[in-house]
């Protein structure tokens, strides 16, 4: 036997050493040789020969026990669950912990009845203690499990960015599943936990209900009352528990399953753009971005491209030409060569009135025409002509010409 | 609703800015702060002139429209890409994807290395080369204010989410169903 206050003593001397040793039972086993480093480490002023005497005195109080079949060594659980209790760095147990304690605290309140029927005080004080030491390890149970969701929750958030959530999330995810997830359906409403505690509670009050009204047994009547309102906090206690957990792990379960919907549906939209094409995958999904700007703008050259291709599909309105109106058939007549009327009329014996002469030989001539003719003519230094001494009068087309015309020298002279 | 003019200080500065496209959030420290502070006349005179003023609780505004013209659709296109393709580059890295696109700089090697995973995609969308992708894409995401600069980089900001949002409600079934159709 070792003496406790050896051990008590020896714990408080290397209490780093045994936090370090804790968080290394973690991830494993450590070797004598890690022991002393460790010693010598927090002990600078040590010689080899105490670093060696010291961890020496771990192994002979059993703080430190060897593995089996092995020179390595590792912490003794007793050691190992009261250091982790008091860095609140408790693992997580298990969902039956507190299940079995449940169907044992049944059982044990028909043993009580019985007990209780048969007006034996001793028994019933020692289901009653029993029953309480339950309730307390159930206590004991939600207490050590929310601090050890915590330091999970925490371990994993300030894990680095570089491991893939599922990874990092690994112990949340697996703490869900098999803590929260079993210890939320027995505590569920119609759950074995909740039909427990209110049989226990139903059961003990009907006790007191007897005790108080028969008298008998009224020395545990205390005990009994202590262990119903350690029962009500106990159901009170693990559903707030519960849900503070249950709280912590949510959003980082949230966090994996958003993060999973992303990436799966990204490379599904990857793959269906390369399918589909960009634009037919895209459009009804992407967010539309305001732009002034741009909209009042010909900037990019897409708008460019479309605009000149708007422009080379550009056909004209189909023009009807108007019908060709003959109206005036003169216009049509070929206006005489000046030469022409110059030579017509050198050939002519006798010209006593110029403008007649034009009038008649051209009737159908404007009159601008004619009288571009008439004046020409009257110019021309081939054809002599003076004015005549008696005035004449004409009608062209409309008009009404009076005047001196032109005459020829010779039809004078005849 | 009585407005006072002088009381909304940063009018022309936020109107210009939310009218090109931009988004305003937490690191436009006076906007966002006005913004934040007279939401309510804010979203009733750009509500009045037409413009629905947009806050979203991630940390943003923005003005929200139903037609895109066709620029600014290619544009959102090009992000909307580039996004889903750093999506998958992180996720096939092994990182969380949300928590690594706002923590990580786009460096160059990580624009060459979509540029090289999604070529064909990008090629569509007229992008040739990195320089290509830091002149049309990285310069724009910071024209409106999907990201900031960090150096010579540029990091990502919370609007980025409207593209999030999207990608997180594709609904495979409709898809799916939509290709039955064809």
């Amino acid at each position: 036997m070792i003496a406790p206050r050896k051990i008590i003593r020896c714990l408080d001397e290397h209490w780093t050493v045994i936090e370090q040793l804790v968080e290394r039972s973690a991830s494993g086993n450590f070797s004598f040789q890690d022991v002393q480093h460790l010693i010598l480490r927090h002990n600078n002023g040590l010689s080899s020969e105490q670093v060696f005497r010291e961890a020496q005195r771990f192994l002979q109080l059993e703080i430190l026990i060897p593995l089996a079949k092995s020179s390595q060594l590792e912490l003794n659980r007793s050691v190992l669950e009261f250091a982790q209790q008091l860095m609140q760095e408790q693992q997580l147990g298990l969902a039956t912990d507190i299940e079995s304690r449940i169907l044992e605290l049944n059982r044990l309140s028909e043993r009580m009845k019985e007990a209780a029927q048969s007006r034996d005080s001793s028994e019933l004080r020692r289901f009653s203690r029993v029953m309480d030491e339950r309730i307390r390890e159930v206590l004991k149970h939600f207490g050590q499990n929310e601090s050890a969701i915590l330091s999970l929750v925490e371990r994993a958030k300030a894990d680095e960015g570089k491991l893939s959530l599922a990874r990092r999330y690994a112990a949340v995810m697996d703490a869900f599943d098999d803590y929260i997830d079993p210890v939320l359906a027995l505590v569920d409403i119609n759950g074995p936990f909740q039909k427990t505690v209110s049989d226990v509670e139903a059961m003990l009050s009907e006790l007191l209900q007897v005790i108080e009204v028969t008298g008998t047994l009224n020395t545990e009547k205390e005990t009994l009352i202590q262990l119903r309102t350690r029962l009500i906090e106990m159901n009170q206690v693990g559903r707030e528990s519960l849900s503070r957990c249950a709280d912590l792990l949510m959003p980082l379960r949230d966090e994996l399953r958003r993060n999973t919907l992303l990436s799966r549906n990204a490379s599904f939209l990857l793959g269906q753009m390369r399918k589909k094409g960009i634009e037919l995958t895209l459009d009804p999904l992407v967010p539309h971005i305001s732009s002034d700007s741009q909209r009042f703008s010909l900037g990019s050259a897409n708008q460019i491209t479309s605009y000149m291709a708007e422009l080379c599909q550009y056909e004209h309105d189909a023009y009807q030409l108007p019908e060709e109106i003959l109206s005036n058939h003169s216009m049509l007549m070929q206006v005489p060569e000046l030469k022409d009327v110059v030579h017509k009329a050198k050939a002519l014996k006798k010209l006593p009135d110029l403008s007649r002469w034009l009038a008649d030989s051209y009737p159908e001539l404007p009159v601008d025409e004619l009288l571009f003719l008439y004046q020409e003519l009257s110019r021309s230094d081939e054809l002599t002509l003076q004015h005549s001494d008696e005035h004449s009068e004409l009608t062209l087309n409309g008009y009404k010409l009076t005047l001196h015309p032109f005459q020829s020298s010779e039809a004078g002279t005849n | 609703m009585q407005l006072n003019l002088d009381e909304l200080t940063q009018l022309a500065e936020i109107s210009k800015k939310l009218s090109n496209g931009y988004h305003i959030s937490e690191q436009d420290f006076a906007l966002w702060q006005e913004l934040d502070l007279q939401e309510d006349s804010y979203s009733a005179l750009f509500g009045a002139l037409g413009n629905t003023l947009k806050r979203d609780s991630r940390g943003f505004f923005y003005f929200e429209v139903d037609d895109a013209t066709a620029s600014m659709g290619k544009i959102s296109r090009l992000f909307a890409l580039t996004l889903f393709a750093l999506v998958e580059f992180y996720a096939d890295k092994g990182q969380d994807p949300l928590r690594a696109l706002f923590e990580h700089e786009i460096t160059t090697e990580i624009w060459g290395q979509l540029l090289q995973q999604q070529y064909h995609l990008f090629e569509q969308l007229e992008i040739f080369s990195v320089t290509d992708m830091k002149r049309e894409i990285a310069n724009r995401l910071l024209r409106y204010g999907l990201a900031r600069p960090s150096g010579d980089q540029i990091k990502l900001l919370s609007p980025v989410y409207r593209y999030l949002d999207a990608l997180m409600d594709v609904d495979h079934s409709a898809v799916a169903e939509e290709k039955a159709d064809v």
